[in-house]
């Protein structure tokens, strides 16, 4: 029927502008930043210190997408990063720095592997879990540092792994796996299944409690990758490495469009997308010298903003309500 | 001609792209029970919703007793004497009896910026008496209340305020025999009171005994209203469907007919809180029907099978004793189960109707490392056409769908994912005609195909019309088994139930 092909189309129109809303921010920082700085933000050294803020990141977002995708998040992140920088810089000094990324890759492992086992067992809220198993290793790593505020990495190997080309292939790596496993397997698929609603996805087939269980698994071994990222671009691992960390992933995500309950909507490229418009935000604003408690307040008005705005949007572009947001109205109402 | 206490005039409703109601009128008089019938989908709970105040109209007008209209919200709606019962549970769980029925009506019981609980448990206490539901108690938190009781707190909710306007909208899907008197009661009460009410059911006899009239939907657009004596059963049910169907749409045989010498599926000796001793083979082209009143445990009993609940004692195993412990060993094995909670439970709403048919299938559909999307795509519009599911495509949305549709596409993805074996609970609960009598079809083209399926029904017609065995449930035990027979009757199956 044509009628049903031309409604089909009309459809996917409306669900293509939910998409394509998060990249539209991020280009309208990229531009908005580009006038009010006059081109500076777009020069060599500017460029790759968006690129060295925004890596971490982009890392942490891509091995929490599928915790995201369930609707679900790691906020043991940072503590986990935190332990795996400290056991890794001590390996590093005694037998090298292939001891040092293996103990990395190891330990976040290891922690993902035991969170994730409580959270797929139990019934534990997500978050009350992350927080416990936060608080417990950074207890933990503060009794045994004794106070020390970090260990450092020898400096020849941290100026090995310094140029930008190790981690930008690490990264594009990772993301081509990560990818993979979220569009084309059933580790992603069955994800988002679970966030869009766990008892049909049970019982659909989806071993949830493994699925569960993995997300974990690779948030955790992802610490270990942040964690040693870090080290290389600090030279020195302790417990205040990758504080915040999980809650920085976080407003990254949200703002690359991910949807916090997880489900059908979760894409990958919204870790790079809300990453890079970060990145860009934060370099635009000390490319203009505003103060940095100045920049914290408007970061929180920006990230309201945007967030409010992208939820409406995206409720108009499923013709649920119709709405005028700044007196703006992008996508037409159907029907 | 009698007040009219409500009237509607062209109202239009779209979602999206889908168009809800169209160009609608309809005028309801004083002390009239007004019926509302249509497929599901055709737009009355949308209708019945938007004179609720829980809705928004596109266009269009509403007039109560003469005056104009127009509820933003259910508070509006209430203050002008519109109440409405939904279709769906309308109660919330976490706070009490007393403090459902009195929502947003708690100013009354404020004594120096406290909430009186004394009085309120008081006032709740009579409001419930005086509907039928004394045996309910105020201070009882809703959720621990059965489905049946949380109707009967939404309609002393609804009676409170004695309303102009009752809207009952499939309420009495939820109700067993008493509850329904509850309810039959309550719109006679509103009647005297000279309201009316419109009141919106699949249930043909009940419609016919309880309204004085009834108007028809189909798509959204009115087709006709019938008063009185013009109501009858096949007249309504043509209007419905826009064509003949037949009086029957059971199976026409009337002798059991299956492979009785192939078991393809074995229940040993289950035991579970909500089970005991349960035993029995299922044989290939088979249909199994379970039967009982909701409580009697075989809801449980089809969760057991498919490995998802736990069962304290006994074995479920394939005819070559492979065990089965969990759902996803269930589908592996060929096994498919279509929950009673259709929403919750057999589909995700939230994700496309591609994604929900595809997914049992997706290990199939591998190959090598890769998830071919095209042959996913493929799978989804084969089944989509196949089953005639009305929707604007495999990328829409299952929540946007009507009641009948997604039970389509619950179908769909078991018969994409070919299963042998088919575990259905209550398949056609809240179904219209249309597609009820396609489901029926497509379990006898399965049983043909020699795939066997268990019914679990609540339905005493179904399970007679459909069955080649019954087992009839009571008290979490198999209490006896009936072969199909034309002598087979209501009144006999009924009997080994309570």
């Amino acid at each position: 029927m044509a009628d049903k092909a031309l409604n089909a189309k009309k459809y996917q129109k409306s669900a293509l502008i939910s998409d394509l809303l998060p990249l539209g921010g991020l280009i309208a920082v990229v531009i908005l930043f580009g006038i009010l700085t006059k081109g500076k933000i777009f020069s060599s050294f500017s460029l790759q210190t968006i690129y060295n803020q925004s890596f971490l990141y982009i890392l942490g977002g891509l091995g929490c997408a599928f915790l995201f995708a369930q609707g679900a998040i790691d906020l043991s992140m940072g503590a986990v990063i935190a332990l795996c920088s400290i056991l890794g810089a001590f390996a590093a000094n005694q037998y090298g720095i292939i001891a040092c990324i293996l103990v990395c890759l190891i330990v976040g492992t290891i922690c993902g592997t035991i969170t994730g086992f409580i959270y797929s067992h139990t019934n534990i809220a997500v978050f009350i879990l992350g927080l416990s198993v936060c608080f417990l290793i950074k207890g933990t790593l503060y009794q045994i540092t004794n106070g020390q505020a970090s260990i450092s990495i020898p400096y020849a190997d941290k100026k090995m792994f310094t140029p930008i080309w190790i981690s930008a292939v690490v990264m594009v790596v990772f993301a081509l796996i990560i990818y993979y496993l979220f569009e084309y397997h059933t580790m992603g698929k069955h994800s988002k299944a679970i966030g869009a609603g766990i008892a049909a996805a049970a019982q659909s087939g989806v071993d949830v409690t493994k699925i569960k269980w993995l997300g974990f698994v690779i948030s955790g071994f992802t610490c270990g990758m942040v964690a040693f990222f870090t080290m290389v671009k600090t030279g020195s691992g302790g417990p205040a490495t990758g504080s915040n960390f999980e809650f920085n992933v976080m407003i990254a995500m949200i703002l690359g469009g991910m949807p916090s309950e997880g489900g059908a909507r979760a894409k990958i490229k919204s870790c790079f997308i809300g990453a890079i418009l970060i990145a860009f935000y934060s370099n635009g604003m000390v490319l203009l010298g505003a103060d940095s408690r100045v920049q914290e307040i408007l970061k929180g008005v920006v990230f309201i903003v945007v967030i409010v705005g992208t939820y409406r949007m995206q409720m108009q572009a499923e013709g649920k309500k119709a709405f005028q947001f700044f007196g703006l109205k992008l996508a037409k109402k159907n029907g | 001609m009698s007040k009219v206490i409500l009237k509607a005039e062209n109202v239009y409703k779209s979602f999206g792209l889908t168009k809800a109601v169209q160009n609608f009128s309809l005028e309801i008089a004083e002390g009239e029970v007004h019926g509302l019938i249509g497929e599901n989908g055709s737009g009355k709970s949308t209708f019945s919703s938007m004179v609720a105040g829980v809705q928004t109209m596109d266009a269009g007008q509403l007039f109560i007793d003469g005056e104009p209209y127009a509820p933003k919200n259910a508070i509006d709606a209430s203050e002008r004497g519109v109440s409405l019962v939904v279709q769906e549970i309308g109660t919330i769980g976490t706070i009490s009896v007393a403090a459902n029925i009195f929502i947003n009506k708690e100013k009354q019981f404020r004594k120096g910026g406290m909430i009186d609980y004394k009085t309120m448990y008081a006032e709740a206490k009579k409001i419930l008496k005086r509907i039928g539901g004394e045996h309910l108690d105020p201070a009882a938190i809703c959720a621990s209340l059965n489905l049946e009781d949380r109707k009967l707190v939404e309609i002393a909710k609804a009676m409170y305020s004695n309303p102009r306007l009752l809207i009952i909208d499939e309420t009495s899907n939820a109700l067993a025999t008493h509850g329904r008197e509850v309810l039959y009661q309550n719109i006679r009460a509103v009647k005297e009171s000279g309201g009316s009410v419109l009141f919106i059911t699949h249930d043909m006899e009940e419609l016919i005994e309880v309204c004085d009239s009834v108007t028809i939907m189909r798509d959204g657009v009115y087709v006709d209203t019938l008063r009185g004596d013009e109501m009858v059963a096949k007249r309504l049910k043509e209007l419905m469907v826009g064509r003949e169907i037949a009086d029957n749409y059971y199976r026409p045989d009337f002798e059991p007919k299956y492979d009785a010498d192939t078991v393809v599926f074995r229940a040993t000796d289950i035991c579970a809180p909500n089970a005991s001793h349960v035993s029995f083979e299922l044989h290939k082209g088979e249909i199994l029907g379970l039967g009982g009143l909701a409580d009697c445990g075989m809801h449980e009993v089809g969760r057991i099978l498919f490995g998802l609940d736990r069962k304290d004692s006994g074995r479920v195993e394939l005819a070559d004793g492979t065990e089965i412990k969990t759902p996803v060993q269930a589908i592996k094995l060929g096994v498919g189960y279509l929950s009673k909670n259709r929403d919750t439970e057999a589909v995700i709403l939230n994700y496309s109707i591609g994604d929900n048919i595809v997914m049992p299938s997706l290990p199939d559909l591998r190959k090598g490392p890769f998830m071919p999307k095209r042959a996913e795509r493929e799978m989804a519009d084969d089944w989509v056409d196949q089953l005639e599911i009305k929707c604007n495509g495999s990328k829409q949305y299952v929540k946007e769908l009507s009641g009948g549709n997604k039970q389509k596409v619950v179908l769909a993805k078991w018969l994409a994912k070919d299963s042998q074996i088919l575990i259905m609970d209550c398949p056609t609960r809240g179904i219209d005609i249309g597609v009820k009598e396609i489901i029926y079809q497509l379990m006898m083209s399965l049983k043909e195909q020699g795939k066997s399926i268990i019914m679990i029904s609540e339905e005493m017609p179904e399970l007679i019309g459909m069955s080649d065995r019954i087992l009839v449930m009571k008290d979490y035990k198999i209490n006896k088994e009936i072969l199909r027979s034309p002598e087979v009757n209501e009144q006999e199956v009924v009997q080994y139930m309570v």
